[in-house]
């Protein structure tokens, strides 16, 4: 017990001794806090600017022109000519869509013939074509609905609530769940916060490298076991304040929804924790030098993200990959972390995750205990 | 020491060139970071992204109806290619449960009495709940959700018209008044996948060679006479400083290369640009990166803080190059950094000049932007440089070292 608690403060000494691992552990964590979720804050895919190109000058094409400003996918920021002029302003990235409505748009609407519109979208942006395309769908349908009971009930005599039954008899309501706004930081932060933790903890144990015995000669197993044990505990000490920070405090100042319990969130942090910090140890003992272990790991925080299933459904991944990747603990802890955090499950609901993440705290535990203990025999 | 083996040859480029490629061979992270790595992560995203759109994205049914017409409503769903029925709910309770596990993405709930509140003309609502706080999978499972329950009320509605006497053909034309002609522009196959992989190979080659350059100058600063013996070497600073970072870039070129062909051959995505200006433009981002890294190592105060500039600088960059969402739309904090990144401006014409099929005459102006940034980097090193050769030369005991 007494070992366990030299190991600890000693691991904490030279965590705040060494500048190396200092930076990484705590500046670096704190800077990432402020500067990584920058580019997503106002980001909502919402009101994407298009242009219009009105040949027709009528009553009906303004109303559509407006029905579709007012929608809250798309804003129409400027009128053109014609269609080359719109896409002038989409080859300078000002306009994401284009709408032209032909001449005699009014006059096929009353002479009762379809009248066709037509719609260009910059489908470079998944979202952002998304959003405006289907912006225009809806504000076609919705003022075509409107017209479709206005013949109805005018040529043929139907009265107006046989009219909307006829035209909209099973309507749909299509709500979204969790991120309402569909806001794009509630969707990227809170899952890279969790990717952030473990890199950052990851390149920081493999600065302060692999535990050096403190006496010459042979160490126990059990010694040895001791003093890993006591600086897993120093590390996981260490970082949950940081996920109180990432998974807590700064969702709130970016005012991004957050559901699940705070107790929950810190259970999964800390069985996180742990097997990230045995998994540090496993390749503190395994890599070289501190350097190597940052070189590998700076390049693969957005493959990691990719994989965790979150921007990318995991059902259509390749299973070997999907499966290679729970070993990885930010990959279930990413998918526990937002389902509690953002959509306010339970721990029961995450059980599968829990389980995974300790399957590899208990694997790189005893995977950090082989490594290093060979690394003793081959140099002592 | 290499100073006198090699006295005899006169310095140069070739001489730097020469013991760069012996240096290489002897660090094994060298190849690695610039060949072998880089490589190994591109196939890994290729196979994430290897079946296309994702398909079959599971959903749940509440059927509180359990009629004909909800059975066919249910079938309709099962038959888009986008969504799939992998469960059946007894109440909300249950699909909210399933959400929160993760197994389904969207619950689909059709009211009870269905059937006969649409043929009495009650108009029964018919409600999606997805999923949207996974932003991309939630848009592909609302629109597909909401375009089979369209079909289906569609259909229903055209059974109304024909009660109500119209003939068939009128009744089609009557159901859509204002049809929306819907031309995406860019992506005519409608694939994500080529613009993902088109803009994440450069995103994470960035963060290879920035890292890679930053860690191989910064192993030069280490040893007291690393950058003294260069720049002897080369006879001055120019041959030094391009036979030092010349074989990384031709290595990160093949690389970008080999990743390239596989990108635009095997894997199909189109490619309709000039390949000139691309490999212009490849040529100099690979090099802003290399003097980026270069930078860091010669301000860092050793390798692990060097790298540490390095990562912070291009790890995070995926957002800020407005790859994912448009610059436009973000605050003016992340705009002006994303405008500084050579990694913006080079994805511009990236995407113009292979996805896009631009003429030429479009990407000019980003690439001017590309090389200027070059320029920027490239006098801050060498500035950097001298001063670090001036304070050297400051200190009586170093001088001392050089001229023996």
């Amino acid at each position: 017990m007494r070992a366990l608690l030299a190991g600890f403060c000693g691991e904490f000494k030279r965590i705040l001794g060494d500048e190396g691992a200092r930076t990484t552990m705590i500046a670096a964590v704190l800077i990432y806090a402020v500067f990584y979720p920058q580019p997503y804050l106002k980001e909502a895919v919402r009101k994407v600017p298009v242009v219009v190109v009105d040949q027709d000058h009528s009553t009906a094409s303004r109303e559509l022109i407006r029905r579709i400003d007012a929608s809250d996918g798309a804003a129409v920021i400027a009128a053109a000519q014609d269609l080359s002029t719109a896409r002038s302003h989409i080859l300078a990235g000002r306009a994401f869509a284009i709408i032209v409505i032909p001449t005699d748009f009014e006059r096929d609407i009353l002479a009762g013939r379809p009248s066709p519109i037509a719609a260009y979208g910059d489908a470079g942006y998944f979202l952002v074509y998304r959003a405006a395309v289907g912006a225009i769908s809806t504000a076609a349908r919705s003022a075509g609905a409107e017209i479709a009971i206005h013949r109805l009930s005018i040529q043929q005599g139907v009265d107006s609530a046989t009219a909307r039954a006829i035209v909209d008899p099973m309507p749909v309501t299509i709500v979204p769940l969790f991120n309402p706004q569909g806001g794009y930081a509630t969707y990227v932060v809170p899952t890279a916060f969790v990717l952030i933790l473990q890199q950052t903890l990851l390149m920081g144990i493999g600065i302060l490298g692999p535990a050096r015995p403190q006496t010459a000669g042979r160490q126990t197993l059990g010694g040895l076991a001791t003093g890993m044990l006591a600086r897993v505990l120093a590390f996981v000490t260490l970082y949950i304040p940081f996920a109180v920070l990432y998974l807590v405090i700064m969702p709130h100042l970016y005012h991004l929804p957050r559901l699940g319990a705070v107790g929950d969130l810190l259970m999964v942090m800390a069985l996180f924790l742990f097997a990230v910090s045995c998994l540090g140890l496993t390749l503190a003992a395994l890599m070289p030098s501190g350097e190597s272990v940052i070189l590998m790991l700076v390049v693969l925080g957005l493959p990691l993200f990719f994989l965790s299933g979150v921007s990318w459904p995991s059902e259509s991944m390749p299973k070997l990959l999907s499966m290679l990747a729970q070993c990885i603990p930010a990959i279930p802890a990413m998918n526990a972390t937002v389902r509690i955090g953002q959509m306010g499950a339970s721990l029961a609901d995450v059980s599968p995750e829990l389980r995974t993440l300790a399957i590899d705290a208990g694997a790189y535990a005893l995977a950090a205990l082989i490594c290093q203990s060979v690394r003793d025999t081959i140099e002592p | 020491m290499k100073v006198s083996r090699q006295g005899s040859v006169r310095p140069g480029l070739s001489l730097v060139l020469r013991r760069e490629l012996r240096w290489m061979r002897r660090r094994l992270a060298i190849p690695i970071m610039t060949l072998g790595f880089p490589l190994l992560v591109f196939a890994v995203l290729a196979a994430v992204f290897n079946t296309g759109l994702p398909t079959h994205l599971p959903v749940a049914v509440l059927d509180q109806d359990r009629t004909t017409l909800s059975r066919q409503i249910i079938q309709m769903i099962d038959a888009s290619s986008d969504v799939a029925v992998a469960e059946r709910v007894d109440d909300l309770a249950g699909g909210r449960r399933l959400m929160l596990e993760g197994r389904v993405y969207a619950v689909v709930m059709i009211p009870a009495n269905l059937e006969r509140d649409v043929t009495t003309g009650r108009r029964p609502t018919t409600v999606v709940f997805y999923n949207n706080e996974f932003l991309t999978i939630g848009s592909l499972v609302s629109r597909a959700l909401g375009d089979a329950l369209g079909t289906a009320e569609a259909g229903i509605a055209m059974a109304a018209r024909l009660k109500q006497g119209e003939s068939p053909p009128i009744a089609l034309l009557e159901i859509t008044p204002i049809p929306v002609q819907i031309n995406p522009l860019f992506n005519p196959t409608m694939n994500y996948i080529y613009f993902l992989l088109v803009a994440l190979i450069p995103t994470v080659l960035q963060i290879f060679i920035c890292v890679t350059s930053a860690y191989s100058v910064s192993l030069e600063r280490r040893s007291t006479l690393g950058l003294v013996i260069l720049s002897h070497l080369g006879g001055g600073l120019a041959p030094a400083i391009i036979g030092k970072l010349l074989p990384y870039t031709l290595a990160f070129l093949i690389t970008l290369g080999v990743s390239d062909a596989v990108l635009f051959g095997a894997l199909g995505t189109p490619f309709r640009g000039d390949w000139r200006l691309l490999l212009l433009a490849d040529v100099l981002f690979i090099l802003a990166y290399q003097m980026i890294g270069a930078l860091f190592a010669l301000i860092g105060r050793d390798t692990v803080q060097a790298l540490g500039f390095a990562g912070i600088l291009t790890a995070p960059s995926f957002g800020f190059i407005g790859v994912s969402f448009p610059s436009m739309a973000m605050g003016s904090f992340p705009q002006v950094w994303g405008d500084l990144l050579p990694a913006g401006w080079y994805m511009q014409i990236r995407i113009e000049q292979t996805l896009k099929g631009l003429a030429p005459v479009y990407s000019l102006g980003h690439l001017a932007a590309l090389a200027t940034l070059l320029a920027v980097v490239t006098l801050l090193t060498v500035l950097r440089l001298l001063s670090l050769r001036r304070a050297r030369l400051a200190t009586p005991e170093q001088a001392q070292e050089v001229v023996t």
